[in-house]
Parts: structure tokens; C-alpha cells; sequence
């Protein structure tokens, strides 16, 4: 101990030492004193004893993990690598991953280390090894890896193939030239039945070669039977491969009325029990799933499941609302029995208001549109501006929808006029003028109230919106018009750049209509725009005084055709997410929630319309056949613990159990002893 | 998958990096610490950056960010940093700051384990504690004069099982199992008092200190009453479809065996009324008056009542009186807390007084909430019922236990 003691004196004089350095950057010799700064370090792992050389191990993933770069220990610590401590050891592996790309060169000390490793008795040891011999990214030992993956693939352990499907991918990163080699791995790999590789084979395909479909014609029975026990990890990675996969094999369930592949009824059979999974992970592949590839009136049961969903963390419910709200959009109905989950509290954030409220909209139809319009008219007086907004908006999009309740809602959208919240008023008017546009309703009263708040609204987006309205609509307020008019041009050097704009259009627009008493204003405000700090102010008005110019011009005879024609009206579109039918992403993926193409995203194929022959997936023994038919046999007795080293597959054994089952079988294998258990207890229950 | 981990604390310092494939620069965290400052409440879960996807989860005061090079689906990344938090608070009892500084060790040897080039190798907390043992004071102890270390070097066995969630070789003096029937009420009550919408959450909880391998059967006696309900992966699907009992053979220890969903096409009970009264006029002296009674609570006690009040911006000060339990309005974050305790029938709690307002605020737009936090022992307020537990595969007799709690989960009343 009075030696640890010592060791410890000596590093806390370092550190005073390196505290004084570094407070004076005129002292050279960094290097110098890097040195001697883990002196001690180095000391310890010099040491003969363990106790020291895992305190030093520990002190250095310490630093690891803080950041600090302690790679010039390299020599010191790969030297421990043969310790027999196994502590010590795990600690020295964790240190050459992190550091084994900068010191190429004698990272290459350890490899005979790991060699002699992968032919260790211990299965754990084994697997170790090759984790951390694939993990080691020097372009060097390729072919030992290579060669190490083929002979772990063969393993009798199940958890050493497993850690041979883990390695495949990080191999196929470091040298892309090897595919051809890996895929032989994987095929073989794919094959297994033990639920413990299976997960991590269809992963490591997924990675290396997703174009190889023809890998999973044979396993996909096989996959379909092993889902409900392989982990959930696994089971989220082979959902979502099974998902491209029937886009490839299967047709359209909503096209065609004939009956359904039983194969795809199959996949879709045994992913059902899946979407009961405490894992939200899980539960969105499976819904995914059943969106891409079951038809319609398949799908709802999805929704209840991933209503559930809403009461996890904040993060899921933000992933999974912005997946709604596709759904939403796509299938009305099918949220519409859920529609008080997606009521607001004041409590949400607000990413998660906006999606909700997104949600409501999508969803709004004849009979919940009075329950949905009460709860928008409750958000209006929310603290959260910004959701205010969006809320206004929503009663926009409800009235556009629902055109029974265009006259209410515009009705409503008035009153919030005479609001004493600006920010209200603002949104207001421009959802107005949005509805005006979609809907030629008798706009005149609207208009005389919107123009008489001109005066007090500040908000640019909502002046800009009364003066475009006041300009499409003149002809039905011919005396209030061009006193407006004479009222903005005074205002105009200070209007915002887009009021201004407003203003000239107005100003053009009155002209046409009536220019006796408007000419005067024009040139007035035209003269202003001439000198605008804005140029695109100022192009504009030299583009309009065109028309006012000359009278007698080919394009003044037009102007009425160039200005007053009837706009289309604007798609009132969601504010979180783009409508675009264009950029259509899969439910779940990553790319779906940024909306955006992310880097290794592939879209979804759609369904051929002559689907491949389903021979392909008949495998040569009928076995799996039978495993098909065993599924509930085979969940029920999951309490069997029949841990297969040899190669008999849990689902073989089960299927074959007439002799195994009664009683305890133990094989040996070297050090390691597996027990299958008796599957008396579960057949009693 | 996931390329890199960082972990961040409050104030923004990266104090945690880990890496499962080649190196990320830590500053790609800017993003995360920019999208943070912007708006600290509701940081989006994924940011597009460049050149990597940061996919980060909020949790005690730290947040994890996960570094993502290219398509994954976001949930798969999101739960698992939240199996990471899980287990960290399962090994070190909190995950917090200061704790994962103290056991950086163990934090990485776990973070090795749970990862493998940034896919999920081993999450199950039975079959790491076999990998890696929890720290505590006397194994520390007896490792220093033993020279043992706490990482093991056999395989788990349950790792190779079809039942991973288990270990092997259990052994108990006392054979215990105890079941938590946790049943939160969600709701939303307008103005009125009247339901808006109104739900029941329920979580069956475990611990079970059982030896050997047993197969437990839990049956309920009115199992008709789920919408919805979710399992542990060890509970056999098929047995539920088919008679609605709960067949598993659990996990060593604290477990959740399923959550269910009672939703709103059901009546749900709603055990507590809230009267309020705020009255408000620009230039004046404001007024709140709060009551809190029971309500359709089958004869039990209501307790660790709570209740938040959000108050309008307007709002500078509050001078209360209340017959119970004790007040405090935050005039930074306009909250105020009234901490009640338990309700008694006979005199109803009560909070009145004077609200100061700001002069010349808005009054118009007066809209707070409240948020109430109530606990109700010995009830279910789905009225759930457990019927009974069989125990197969085992000799001994096991202690069995089930406990009822209904709470308030995310109840709030719109004022």
C-alpha cells in the first residue's frame, strides 16, 4: 500500500508541475514534458503486480473517456495485453480500439496475442478476441480478420457466431473488395437457427449487401418463425429488411382483390404479436411494416399500438407524432378513434403541440369537427405564441376541409380580430386572407373590418395581407379603397419591404379599376419605390409605371388580364411537415422525420405487378414447413432453455422434441457446459 | 448504427466520449449545444448536421448524444440511449453527472458491452451484471484481498438461453414476489369541471427474488378491461391471446412485466375536483380562490396531493392564505406550487387570496392551467383486480405480494 502511496505523491506532483505549463505558453519542450507527465503511469504498467496495472488502466480509460489524449502510453500498455488478469486485459483491448488507427505499427505487437486467442477454449475469450481483432482498423491484418471471421462463422458457440456477424460489416468498411468473400459468410450465416445470430446475420446483410435478395428467398420462412425470440434489436433490423423484401415478392394487398400470398400473410401473421413489444423500436418497424405492405383495413391495429407509444418519453412521442402525422394524412379514419389522444396539454413541448395540432387537422371530418374546433379555440389563448399561431392556422385548414363550417369559422377568425394580442390579430388576418382567396364568399363586411384595423397593426405579414385583399377585392369597397391607399402612401418610406410591395400592387390594381381618383397616389408612390434602398422595390415599380406611362401602350391594354386575373388559390399546407407527394419517405427511417435524403437511404421500391414465383422461398427439407405451423407450440415453450451449442437449432428441437424433452441433456464442450433444461415445467402449465 | 457517444451535462461540457468506429471529433456537439441553447426545453431528438445525424435523449440534468453517420431508424437509437440511462440507474441506483464520474470504469467496460460497432450486443441487465458486476463497497473490499476482479470471464449463461432476461444458479433464502399495480390517470378538465378526456395508464411492476428457474401464472379477474397492453419479452404472447393469464418466467430482480392501457372508451373515474376561482382586471387587485375535494375515490384516502398552477404572465405576486399545506409562486417561472399533503373530508383544503398584477399588462388573454399530483394507496382506480399467482417448475413455497397505487399522471385542468 505505502508504495500505491507513493505513486499517487508522485502523479499529483505532476499534475501541480503540468498546471504550471500550461498557465505559461512561453515554455517550450511539450514534448518533453508529455513525457514525463505519465511517467507514473507507465511506471505502474511496468510494474510486476496487477493491482498497480489495472489502477493504471483505469486512471488512463479515465482519461479516454474525459477526451485527453493519452495515445504516447501506447508502447507501455500494449505490452499488458498478455496480462492474466482479465480485468487488466479488457481495459488494454479498449485502449488499442481507441488508439489502434494511430499507431498502426505497433498495434501489430498484439495481433499473435488475439491469434493465439481465437483458439482459446473459453467461447467468451474467443469472441473477444475476434471483437476486438475486427475492431482494430489497420488495413494489415485484413486477411487475419478475414480469415478469423471464416472460422468464427463455423463456430460451434452461437455467441462466437454472433460476434462473426458483428464482425462482417466492420471488415467490410475497412476493405470494400472483400464483399465477395463476406456474402459467402453471410449467406452461411443467414442460415443458422439459433435466435441468437439471426438477428446480427440479418444485420450485417443489411449493411454489406441489401441488393442480394436472392440470400433471403430460402430464410424467409425460417425468419418469419424465429421473429417472436429473436431479441429486440434483431427483431427491429429484420423487420425493416422483411419490409423491402415483400415490396420485391409480393403484390399490392390494396390493388388486388385476389387472395393474399399465404407467405405474406404469413410475414404479416408473425409480426402481429410483435406490436405488443415494450420496445417503441419494435413497434414502429412492425407499424411501418403494415403500412408499406398490408392493406387498409389491416392497419389500424398499428395505430392503437403506436397511440400507446404516446406515453413513453418525450423524445418517442416526438418521433412517433411526426409519424402520424403521415399516417394521419394518408388514412383519415384510422386515427380519428384516437382523437382525444391527441388533445394538447399545456404541459408539451411545443415541436410536440405543433404535431399534434397537425394530427387533429389531418383527421378533422363532418361529425368530430365541433369537438376539434372547441379544443382550437381553447389553444387560442395559450401562452405559447407560436403555437397560437399554428393554432389559427388549423382552424384555417379545418374550415378549408370541412366546407359546411367555412362561414362559422370565418365568423370566428373575425372576432379574433378585435383580439387585444397583435400577434392573434396578425395570424388571423392572414388565415383570412388565405380562406377569402380559397372561397369567393361575400368578402365585402370582412374587407371594411380588416381595413379599418390597418391603423393599428404593426405586423408586416398581416398589413401585407389587407392591402393584397383590399387590391383583389376593390371593385366590391370602392370608396374605402383609395382612401386606403392615400393612407399608405403617406406610411409608405417606413412600411416593411413586403407591405411595400403590397402597397405598389394595390396602387396598380386601383389604377386599372378607377384612375381618376387614384392616378395622383400612384405616381406618389411610384416616385417613392423609384428610390427605395430595396431593389427589388425598386425593379418592381419600374416594371408598373409601364402601364401608367403610356395610356395607349400594347401592354396597357393587357394590364387588367396582367393584374386582375383570378389567382389560384393557395394549398394551405402543414407547417411542420411538407405535403409533397415527391418526397415521400418511409415511415420510421430517419430520412422520414428530418425530411430530408439522408446519407444511405434507399426508397422503398413499389410492388411489382407480377409477383415472382413463390417457389423460390420452398426450402429442400420440409422442416421449416412444420416450424410454421409450430409458432404457438414453440412460444409456449420458450421457458426451454434449450441453449444449442450443437447444431441443433431451437426451432429443430422443438419441432423434433418427441425424444429430447423429457429429459436433462448436458453437453460438454471443453470448458463450457451447457445445460438443456427440461421442458416438464412449461407443460404443466 | 451509432458511431460515437457523448455525454453532456447541463452546462454544456462534453464530460463522457466513447467511440465504437473511427473517431468523431467532439465539436460535432456544437450542433447539439447551438439547437440546446436555442430553445432548452424542446430540443429536437434528431439534428441534421453536415455530415453526421445527432440523435440525443434528455434525462437527470445529462444528455446523451449519439452520433449518426448515415439511415437509421431514430427510435432504435432513442431507445436504446434510454436502456443505457436504465441501466446506468440500475447499476449505480441514479445517472447523474457526478455518479457517472465516479464509476467512468464501469461506464465504459458497460458501454463496451452494450455496443458492438454500434449495434446492440447486450442490454438485458441480468446478463451484464454476470459480465460485469455492480460496484459496491464490500466487493471492493474483498476484490482488493482476494485479487478477484469484477468482470467476469465465463459467458452469461443466460446469454446462450432462449430465456436471455435470466441468469442461472439463483438462490434465495427468503422466495419472494412482489407485484406494483401502478395505475395513472391521464385527464384534461376544461373550465367547467367537465372531462375533456380522461385515460388510465397501468404498469405491472416486479421484483421477484425467486430461486431457480420458476414459471410463474398471473391471472386477473377481470383481464377484459385492457385496450392495450405491452410485455416484457418474457411473457408468452400466445397463452395471453388465448386465456388472458400471464405466463413467464420472470427476470432476476425489479422488472416491469407489462403496461396496459384502460383509454377513453371506458368511464374513467376521475378521484379528485379541483374549484377555482381567478379573477382578474387590468389595474386591479386580482383574486384566486382554490378548493380541492375527492372525489369517486371507492372510499379511500387521497394523499400526496400537489398542485401546480401556471399563471398568466401578468402576474407578479401572489398573497396567499391556505388552510393546509404550504405555498410558493416562482415570479421568474410564474408557477405556483401548493404542496397539500393529504385531503381531509371534513375540511376541505383551501388556498385564497390577493394576486398582484403588472400595471398596464394585458389581461385579456388569461388562460393557466393546473397541473395536479395526487397518490391513492390500495386502489386501482380501473378497479383491476389480480386473481392469482401459480408457480410451476419449483418446490418451495414463494411469499407473494400485490400492491395497488393509482397517481395522478398527467392531469391538468384548463382554467
Amino acid at each position: 500500500m505505502s508504495n500505491d502511496n507513493e505513486v499517487y505523491k508522485s502523479e499529483w506532483v505532476a499534475e501541480a508541475i503540468e498546471t504550471e505549463y500550461q498557465a505559461d505558453p512561453a515554455y517550450g519542450g511539450f514534448f518533453n514534458f508529455d513525457y514525463k507527465k505519465h511517467d507514473d503511469l507507465r511506471q505502474m504498467l511496468d510494474s510486476s503486480r496487477d493491482g498497480l496495472k489495472l489502477e493504471a488502466m483505469k486512471r488512463i480509460i479515465e482519461m479516454i473517456a474525459k477526451g485527453k489524449d493519452v495515445s504516447n502510453l501506447f508502447p507501455a500498455v500494449v505490452k499488458n495485453v498478455v496480462s492474466k488478469n482479465i480485468e487488466v486485459k479488457k481495459l488494454v483491448y479498449v485502449y488499442l480500439v481507441r488508439y489502434a488507427e494511430e499507431q498502426q505499427d505497433l498495434v501489430l505487437l498484439s495481433i499473435s496475442t488475439f491469434q493465439r486467442a481465437l483458439k482459446e477454449p473459453n467461447q467468451l475469450i474467443r469472441a473477444g478476441a475476434l471483437r476486438i481483432l475486427s475492431n482494430i482498423r489497420v488495413a494489415v491484418i485484413v486477411p487475419i480478420v478475414m480469415l478469423a471471421i471464416r472460422d468464427a462463422a463455423a463456430d460451434l458457440s452461437p455467441y462466437v457466431r454472433k460476434t462473426a456477424a458483428h464482425a462482417i460489416p466492420k471488415l467490410y468498411h475497412l476493405d470494400q473488395k472483400l464483399k465477395s468473400e463476406l456474402v459467402v459468410v453471410i449467406q452461411k450465416l443467414l442460415q443458422d437457427t439459433t435466435v441468437l445470430v439471426v438477428g446480427s446475420a440479418v444485420m450485417a446483410y443489411t449493411e454489406v449487401c441489401p441488393e442480394r435478395i436472392d440470400l433471403v428467398h430460402k430464410i424467409f420462412r425460417k425468419l418469419c418463425a424465429l421473429l417472436a425470440d429473436v431479441d429486440e434489436w434483431g427483431q427491429v433490423v429484420i423487420v425493416n429488411m422483411l419490409t423491402r423484401y415483400a415490396r420485391t415478392q409480393f403484390v399490392d394487398p390494396n390493388e388486388n382483390e385476389t387472395e393474399k400470398d399465404p407467405d405474406h400473410q404469413l410475414l404479416l401473421h408473425c409480426t402481429y404479436p410483435l406490436l405488443q413489444s415494450r420496445n417503441s423500436a419494435v413497434v414502429m418497424a412492425v407499424a411501418q411494416l403494415y403500412f408499406h405492405c398490408a392493406s387498409k383495413n389491416e392497419f389500424p391495429v398499428c395505430v392503437r399500438a403506436l397511440v400507446r407509444l404516446l406515453h413513453s418519453n418525450i423524445e418517442i412521442q416526438n418521433v412517433v407524432l411526426d409519424n402520424m402525422v403521415s399516417i394521419s394524412l394518408q388514412n383519415k379514419g384510422m386515427c380519428e378513434p384516437y382523437l382525444k389522444n391527441f388533445f394538447v396539454r399545456t404541459s408539451d413541448p411545443t415541436k410536440i403541440k405543433l404535431l399534434k395540432l397537425d394530427i387533429l387537422t389531418n383527421i378533422v371530418t363532418d361529425s368530430n369537427i365541433a369537438l376539434i374546433l372547441r379544443e382550437l379555440q381553447t389553444y387560442i389563448i395559450s401562452n405559447d405564441k407560436k403555437f397560437v399561431a399554428a393554432s389559427i392556422q388549423a382552424i384555417g385548414r379545418c374550415a378549408c376541409t370541412i366546407s359546411e363550417i367555412t362561414d362559422s369559422c370565418l365568423n370566428g377568425l373575425v372576432t379574433l380580430l378585435s383580439n387585444k394580442d397583435e400577434a392573434i390579430v396578425a395570424e388571423s388576418i392572414i388565415v383570412i386572407k388565405r380562406l377569402l382567396q380559397t372561397q369567393a364568399a361575400n368578402c365585402k363586411e370582412i374587407i371594411t373590418q380588416m381595413t379599418r384595423l390597418l391603423g393599428n397593426i404593426t405586423i408586416p405579414q398581416a398589413r401585407a395581407a389587407i392591402l393584397w385583399l383590399l387590391g383583389e377585392h376593390s371593385s366590391g369597397v370602392p370608396l374605402i379603397a383609395p382612401d386606403v391607399l392615400r393612407k399608405v402612401s403617406k406610411t409608405f418610406p417606413d412600411e416593411h419591404d413586403i407591405v411595400k410591395l403590397q402597397i405598389l400592387n394595390l396602387a396598380i390594381k386601383l389604377y386599372i379599376t378607377n384612375s381618376q381618383e387614384t392616378e395622383l397616389f400612384c405616381q406618389y408612390v411610384f416616385d417613392l419605390a423609384r428610390y427605395d434602398q430595396n431593389y427589388d422595390i425598386r425593379d418592381r415599380a419600374r416594371l408598373m409605371k409601364q402601364f401608367i406611362r403610356n395610356p395607349r401602350g400594347t401592354i396597357t391594354s393587357q394590364a387588367a388580364r396582367i393584374f386582375l386575373t383570378s389567382k389560384p388559390a393557395p394549398l394551405l399546407n402543414l407547417h411542420v411537415t411538407v405535403t409533397d407527394q415527391e418526397e415521400y419517405f418511409q415511415l420510421g427511417t430517419l430520412s422520414h422525420y428530418i425530411n430530408a435524403h439522408a446519407i444511405g437511404y434507399e426508397p422503398l421500391l413499389p410492388f411489382p405487378i407480377e409477383p415472382p414465383s413463390r417457389e423460390t422461398r420452398d426450402t429442400d427439407n420440409s422442416n421449416v414447413q412444420e416450424t410454421k405451423n409450430e409458432i404457438p407450440v414453440k412460444s409456449e415453450n420458450s421457458s426451454a432453455s434449450s441453449s444449442s451449442d450443437s447444431n441443433s437449432s431451437s426451432t429443430e428441437s422443438s419441432s423434433s422434441n418427441s425424444t429430447s424433452d423429457f429429459e436433462d441433456i448436458t453437453i460438454e464442450y471443453k470448458n463450457d457446459v451447457f445445460l438443456i433444461e427440461s421442458e416438464e415445467d412449461s407443460i404443466q402449465c | 448504427m451509432i458511431h460515437s457517444l457523448f455525454i453532456i451535462n447541463s452546462s454544456g461540457d462534453v464530460f463522457l466520449e466513447k467511440h465504437w468506429r473511427s473517431v468523431v471529433s467532439r465539436s460535432v456537439c456544437d450542433y447539439y449545444l447551438e439547437a440546446q441553447r436555442a430553445n432548452p426545453n424542446d430540443v429536437p431528438p434528431v439534428i441534421a448536421t453536415p455530415h453526421h445525424y445527432l440523435i440525443s435523449i434528455q434525462r437527470g440534468g445529462v444528455s446523451l448524444v449519439a452520433v449518426c453517420m448515415q439511415e437509421v431508424p431514430p427510435l432504435f437509437v432513442i431507445e436504446f440511449l434510454h436502456r443505457v440511462v436504465d441501466t446506468f440507474q440500475d447499476y449505480f441506483s441514479d445517472c447523474t453527472e457526478s455518479v457517472i464520474k465516479e464509476n467512468y470504469v464501469v461506464v465504459y467496460e458497460l458501454l463496451d458491452e452494450m455496443l458492438d460497432n454500434g449495434f446492440p450486443l447486450a442490454t438485458e441487465s441480468n446478463i451484464l451484471k454476470e459480465l460485469i458486476k455492480p460496484p459496491n463497497i464490500l466487493r471492493t473490499i474483498a476484490n482488493t484481498v482476494t485479487g478477484k476482479s469484477n468482470v467476469s470471464d465465463s459467458l452469461p449463461t443466460g446469454q446462450l438461453s432462449n430465456i436471455p432476461w435470466r441468469r442461472t444458479g439463483v438462490k434465495y433464502t427468503n422466495n419472494e414476489a412482489y407485484f406494483d399495480v401502478v395505475e395513472e390517470v391521464d385527464a384534461i378538465i376544461d373550465k367547467a369541471g367537465v372531462t375533456v378526456f380522461a385515460e388510465i395508464q397501468g404498469y405491472i411492476d416486479c421484483c421477484i427474488k425467486l430461486s431457480g428457474m420458476p414459471d410463474l401464472t398471473l391471472s386477473f379477474m377481470n383481464p377484459r378491461l385492457f385496450d392495450d397492453v405491452s410485455f416484457h419479452p418474457c411473457v408468452r404472447f400466445r397463452r395471453w391471446e388465448a386465456e388472458r393469464v400471464l405466463s413467464f418466467i420472470p427476470p432476476d430482480g425489479n422488472f416491469r412485466l407489462m403496461s396496459y392501457h384502460i383509454s377513453s372508451q371506458s368511464v374513467v373515474a376521475i378521484p379528485i375536483y379541483v374549484r377555482h376561482n381567478l379573477s382578474i382586471k387590468t389595474g386591479e387587485q386580482g383574486r384566486l380562490d382554490v378548493t380541492v375535494g375527492p372525489k369517486q375515490t371507492l372510499g379511500r384516502a387521497v394523499e400526496g396531493v400537489k398542485i401546480e398552477i401556471l399563471m398568466p404572465k401578468c402576474i407578479l405576486n401572489c398573497c396567499l392564505t391556505s388552510n393546509q399545506g404550504k405555498y410558493n409562486y416562482d415570479p421568474v417561472s410564474k408557477i405556483l406550487h401548493w404542496d397539500i399533503g393529504r385531503i381531509d373530508v371534513t375540511k376541505l383544503p383551501n388556498i385564497r387570496g390577493s394576486v398582484s398584477i403588472a400595471t398596464g399588462a394585458n389581461t385579456s388573454e388569461i388562460n393557466p392551467s393546473i397541473n395536479v399530483h395526487f397518490t391513492i394507496n390500495q386502489l386501482a382506480i380501473s378497479s383491476l383486480k389480480v386473481n392469482r399467482l401459480d408457480m410451476y417448475g419449483e418446490k418451495y413455497k414463494p411469499f407473494k405480494g400485490v400492491k395497488y397505487i393509482t397517481k395522478a399522471g398527467r392531469f391538468q385542468i384548463r382554467m
